[in-house]
């Protein structure tokens, strides 16, 4: 369980502290999504949970390991995928990419040989072992970059805003690859959004304003709620507005999933 | 319908709509032999065989070590192509350079040509210096083409870690160069893009930009912007794979295997005979 | 005459005082004619006209490009650089051989047009604007240069909705001033054009324009256009076997829907 408790943290150049007081928790299995506007310090929080930075307040425990006192063990147990995937990148090519991080930690080569074989069919680029990074698409790369943080084998995967810079088409499908992990692995996600159709894949919600916790519940309690949606800035895309058009016209489907999946809703009833 | 060839572009640094940029040099993934020998054989092996040109005599020697580069050139043949395509500019250079040579080095006139008096001297001298460097580009070339850009890193690491004992921090200079050459490509079309901006609101940006201090910071801000976000995310995208919190391994170590030992034996046979034909024939 | 006409396979011309809108899924090479139209490349094929011809004959550098075409590029805020808001947006004119008191003229007017105060922004860094301000300084900066033709590339990319909204309402003034070519993927936004073209496979054809757009939802589909959502359901719903509705209106076609699926439960 990640366990974030009364977490305060400033960056030195600020006068005012990107988080106050912030407590969140995260379940092995589960996937819980952090939302709020630009500068509402959820990519602060990733980055505390990850044990990038430190907290200056409270604790941060990550299966019983303190982000301070076990960080290289934290940083093991729990993966980042960030928002820009032209960024993360370090290598060439992309198994070479893929094996950074488990050659990082010294693993044997035949090891390192299975988890680049493993996460690359996670993410379904099998058969592209070879190609140029640089050369493949935005959301292709992101892909690689989460593929070279599921080569890590994470208990929690922290994804900070990853369908940010990829093209519309490439969203869902990165989305269903990392739950497909949760299910496989039962390991913790932690979404960090301000979509509102992403948001609506967890199972918790955790909305931040200002560095403060302004709202935490399920999807209906936070989501759904026409004044905390507004507060927290989310962007609520047209397909949610067009499902919940429908569901209040009577028809079986759940607002906040895409769009072939509302028709299949429609058409298999 | 919205498949790889729309997602190529849709990037906001543009690639495939400035069209592709130079790959001067760069790793080209494969399975040849040449590509499974360890960066370490292969590092000491270039070094070896920049010593063995610098070291061979002509014709004879020369020969020799032209041998063992068409033996190593036919390991990897699906890379020739590449190698000629980084070569031939070069080529140019070194004919050139070589003319120069033949007609300012003094001694035994050749001939008359015009005002030109190319010598014997001269022209030996271009052909050894000529044929040294040839070998050496290509062999450097077909170093780079077959390993990893973090690979050569570390195998530089090894080599030269005893720097660190007297407090250099070479593997982290390295470490960043290699990542840096990683980047290069990216850099040249961000640099593209921003030439294109500028000119777009209005800017000039030719060759007189380079002495209007304004056209420069409207050239180089940007950049450094772009490059300074990138840097800090790339180190926090490296730490969060644990880079540097250890001994580090490799995918592809296969310590010095079979091959590197032959590839090994056969570079010092070859060297044995360049010394013998070169100084001792 | 048009003002700036392409030929070739990606045809199309804009009048003064008009607004066209090239439409097209991303990746269907809008940023490449947005640079050939600026007369930034050479185009592939074709060639650009201005005022009916050709400036960048054989043998002319791009860098002797007519000024009077000016383009926003993509997310062009981080193109800024100067040290003040002013002397960014003065950056285009400043090449323009123009008098301080003109330049300053044009500066301001520039900023009032995109909805920044120039009193207040006139000394501060652009640094230290929000990312919505910092492209509105962008937008100044080409709109300084008084352009016969202004072409905007995806003017409205990665802004939040609430900042695209706001820069949308920004866009309404400049209609009339200069000519505006605008390249987007968003049927939504480019049906706010006086005519439209679609670019699909390298080639551009003029459709309905307005609200008539959607009409032709079927082609911008295949064309690989993001639709708003409804249609979009009505194309999954097809399918998955069932009946096109022929409407095209998006409120008539949601009710369709929803009388469809009431007809099929009744039965």
């Amino acid at each position: 369980m990640i366990d974030v408790s009364h977490v305060s943290f400033r960056y030195p150049a600020d006068s005012e502290p990107a988080l106050s007081d912030v407590s969140i928790r995260v379940e092995p299995g589960e996937v819980v999504a952090v939302v709020g506007p630009n500068g509402s310090g959820k990519s602060t929080l990733g980055r505390l949970i990850k044990g990038l930075l430190l907290p200056a307040r409270g604790t941060i425990v990550v299966d019983g390991l303190d982000t301070r006192m076990a960080n290289r063990d934290v940083r093991r147990t729990v993966g980042l995928v960030f928002q820009n995937p032209n960024s993360q990148i370090v290598n060439a090519v992309v198994q070479d990419e893929v094996a950074f991080g488990p050659e990082n930690v010294g693993l044997p080569p035949d090891e390192i040989r299975r988890r680049v074989r493993e996460a690359l069919r996670a993410v379904e680029l099998e058969g592209r072992e070879l190609d140029e990074c640089h050369s493949m698409s935005m959301a292709a790369k992101q892909r690689i970059a989460l593929a070279s943080v599921l080569a890590m084998e994470p208990r929690y995967l922290i994804l900070d805003e990853p369908t940010a810079w990829i093209e519309p088409g490439g969203r869902w499908p990165l989305l269903s690859e990392v739950l497909d992990w949760k299910d496989r692995t039962g390991g913790g996600v932690v979404l960090i959004t301000h979509r509102m159709d992403e948001a609506q894949l967890a199972t918790r919600v955790y909305g931040l304003l200002h560095g403060r916790l302004e709202a935490a519940g399920s999807p209906a309690e936070v989501l759904h709620v026409d004044a905390i949606r507004t507060r927290l800035g989310l962007d609520v895309p047209e397909t949610y507005a067009l499902g919940e058009d429908l569901q209040r016209a009577g028809l079986p489907v759940e607002p906040g999933a895409p769009v072939e999946a509302l028709a299949e809703a429609i058409w298999r009833s | 319908m919205r498949s790889a060839s729309s997602q190529r572009s849709f990037n906001r640094i543009g690639a495939g709509v400035l069209g592709s940029s130079p790959r001067f040099l760069s790793y080209q993934a494969g399975e040849s032999p040449l590509h499974r020998l360890d960066a370490r054989t292969k590092l000491i092996g270039t070094v070896v065989i920049v010593a063995d040109a610098l070291a061979a005599a002509v014709p004879r020697g020369m020969i020799v070590m032209y041998a063992l580069g068409l033996l190593v050139g036919l390991s990897a043949v699906h890379l020739l192509p590449a190698l000629w395509r980084t070569l031939r500019p070069l080529l140019v250079l070194v004919v050139l350079f070589g003319i120069l040579i033949t007609v300012i080095t003094p001694g035994k006139p050749l001939a008359h040509v015009w005002i030109l008096v190319p010598s014997r001297d001269g022209l030996d001298l271009a052909i050894r210096l000529g044929l040294q460097s040839l070998l050496i580009i290509y062999t450097t070339s077909l170093l780079t083409l077959t390993t990893p850009p973090l690979a050569v890193a570390h195998g530089l690491e090894w080599a030269l870690g005893f720097l660190e004992k007297v407090h250099f921090p070479i593997r982290d200079v390295i470490s960043m160069v290699a990542i840096g050459l990683t980047f290069v490509p990216l850099l040249i079309e961000e640099t593209r893009k921003v030439i294109l901006a500028q000119r777009a609101r209005g800017a000039d940006l030719g060759m007189n930009a380079l002495l209007d201090e304004n056209a420069m910071a409207a050239l180089l801000i940007p950049l450094l912007l772009a490059n300074l976000r990138r840097g800090e995310e790339l180190a926090e995208s490296m730490e969060s794979r644990l880079y540097g919190s250890g001994e580090r391994t490799s995918m592809r170590e296969r310590r010095f295997g079979r091959l590197d030992a032959l590839a090994a034996a056969i570079l010092l046979c070859f060297t044995v005979i360049n010394l013998l034909v070169s100084f001792f024939l | 005459m048009a003002v700036l006409e392409h030929t070739g396979n990606r045809s199309l011309y804009v009048d003064t005082g008009e607004v066209v809108s090239v439409l097209g899924a991303p990746g269907s090479g809008k940023t490449r004619l947005a640079l050939e139209l600026a007369f930034l490349v050479r185009p592939e094929e074709g060639a650009v006209l201005f005022r009916g011809k050709n400036p960048m004959t054989k043998g002319k550098r791009l860098q002797e490009r007519p000024r009077e075409v000016t383009l926003l590029v993509q997310n062009a805020e981080d193109q800024l650089f100067a040290r003040t808001v002013f002397d960014d947006v003065a950056f285009g004119p400043r090449h323009l051989m123009l008098d301080e008191d003109e330049i300053e003229q044009r500066v301001n007017m520039a900023l009032e047009t995109v909805g920044l105060d120039p009193a207040e922004v006139h000394d501060r860094s652009p640094f230290a604007l929000s990312g919505g301000e910092r492209r509105r300084v962008a937008l100044a900066g080409v709109l300084a240069m008084e352009p016969d033709v202004l072409i905007l590339d995806e003017p409205t990319a990665n802004l939040d909705p609430r900042t695209r909204n706001e820069f949308l309402s920004l866009l309404a003034p400049l209609r009339g001033r200069s000519a505006i070519v605008w390249l987007t993927s968003s049927a939504r936004e480019a049906a706010l054009a006086d005519r439209i073209y679609l670019l699909m496979d390298g080639r551009t054809r003029e459709v309905a324009s307005g609200s008539e757009l959607l009409a032709d939802w079927h082609v911008l589909a295949d064309a690989g256009i993001e639709l708003p959502a409804v249609y979009e359901l009505a194309r999954s719903l097809k399918g998955l076997g069932g009946a096109l509705p022929a409407e095209s209106d998006a409120e008539r076609l949601k009710s369709e829907i929803i009388q469809s699926y009431r007809g099929r439960r009744a039965r």
